[in-house]
């Protein structure tokens, strides 16, 4: 009976990361490719987690899990922010009007190379 | 008593991280208290102004309705992404923000974030607005007082700010 649920968890898990995944290819543009990381790291990993609670609970309870679940939810919104900046600040391509006059960001495309450039040395 | 343990709930949440991680027992015990109290002198620089928490249910019970929408949440985005993707209409949204607190902001930040299919991209410099890319809007002004009501109005309400 354990064993069904622990499958049924699982199963629950991997069709929400590979919804994440496929999302990261259907989607047309940058900021809407976002989301699919916020998506598997929450449901996908959530069942993944319950479903190894089920699984150990008989050998001993651990409150391990919910730690890995606290950890993913204080880290995944700042990388998704900071992704989220930059694609701000470097104007990427958007479906999406961009917000022209929000304050604080940049209001014309950045002219960076596409590759880093040896930096100069004064010395030189 | 206030000297040695400036910051009362930082130092019991991080000694039960502690055993949580390293499994209850007498050595571990000792190792997370004494962690417990070194850590909060250590970071006091980077903390700011705690808030205090004005009310351990009203906390449990947000929780609650994050984890829920979450669910709800992650089956729509599902949907709309296995659905045509023609036919979303993402959005940049400006959510006006009444909380001032910085813990109180971050926090909705990342309540935001974690729920699919809106993710909080940009603070003005004032710290009164923000900026939310969401996957599918079909009415903004009902997709911010949804946040609002819903995340933003329990978090002030639990935090003392």
């Amino acid at each position: 009976m354990l064993d069904f649920l622990v499958s049924i968890l699982l199963l629950v898990g991997s069709f929400f990361i590979v919804v994440g995944a496929f999302g990261l290819v259907r989607l047309p543009d940058f900021f809407m490719r976002l989301h699919g990381q916020t998506k598997s790291t929450t449901l996908g990993v959530g069942s993944f987690l319950l479903a190894s609670v089920v699984h150990t609970v008989d050998g001993g309870f651990t409150l391990q899990e919910l730690l890995i679940a606290l950890f993913l939810f204080i880290t995944a919104p700042v990388s998704a922010f900071l992704l989220g900046q930059v694609g701000l600040q470097r104007h990427v391509p958007s479906r999406a009007p961009l917000p022209e006059d929000f304050p604080g960001l940049r209001h014309e495309p950045m002219d960076l190379p596409s590759r880093a450039r040896p930096a100069s040395h004064p010395g030189d | 008593m206030t000297k040695l343990c400036p910051f009362p709930m930082l130092s019991m949440a991080l000694a039960g991280t502690w055993l949580m991680l390293a499994g209850f027992s007498l050595p571990h015990l000792v190792l997370g208290s004494l962690f417990a109290i070194m850590i909060p002198f250590v970071i006091a620089p980077l903390l700011g102004v705690l808030p205090g928490v004005r009310s351990v249910i009203g906390a449990m019970r947000l929780t609650g309705h994050v984890m829920w929408d979450i669910i709800v949440a992650n089956i729509t985005v599902a949907r709309l992404v296995l659905g045509p993707v023609s036919r979303l209409r993402p959005a940049f949204v400006e959510v006006p923000l009444t909380a001032t607190h910085p813990y109180a902001i971050s926090l909705f930040m990342s309540m935001i974030s974690i729920t699919p299919g809106s993710i909080p991209l940009a603070l003005s410099p004032d710290a009164r607005t923000l900026l939310v890319h969401v996957l599918h809007v079909e009415d903004e002004e009902v997709f911010v007082s949804n946040v609002k009501e819903r995340y933003e109005r329990p978090l002030m309400e639990i935090l003392e700010c």
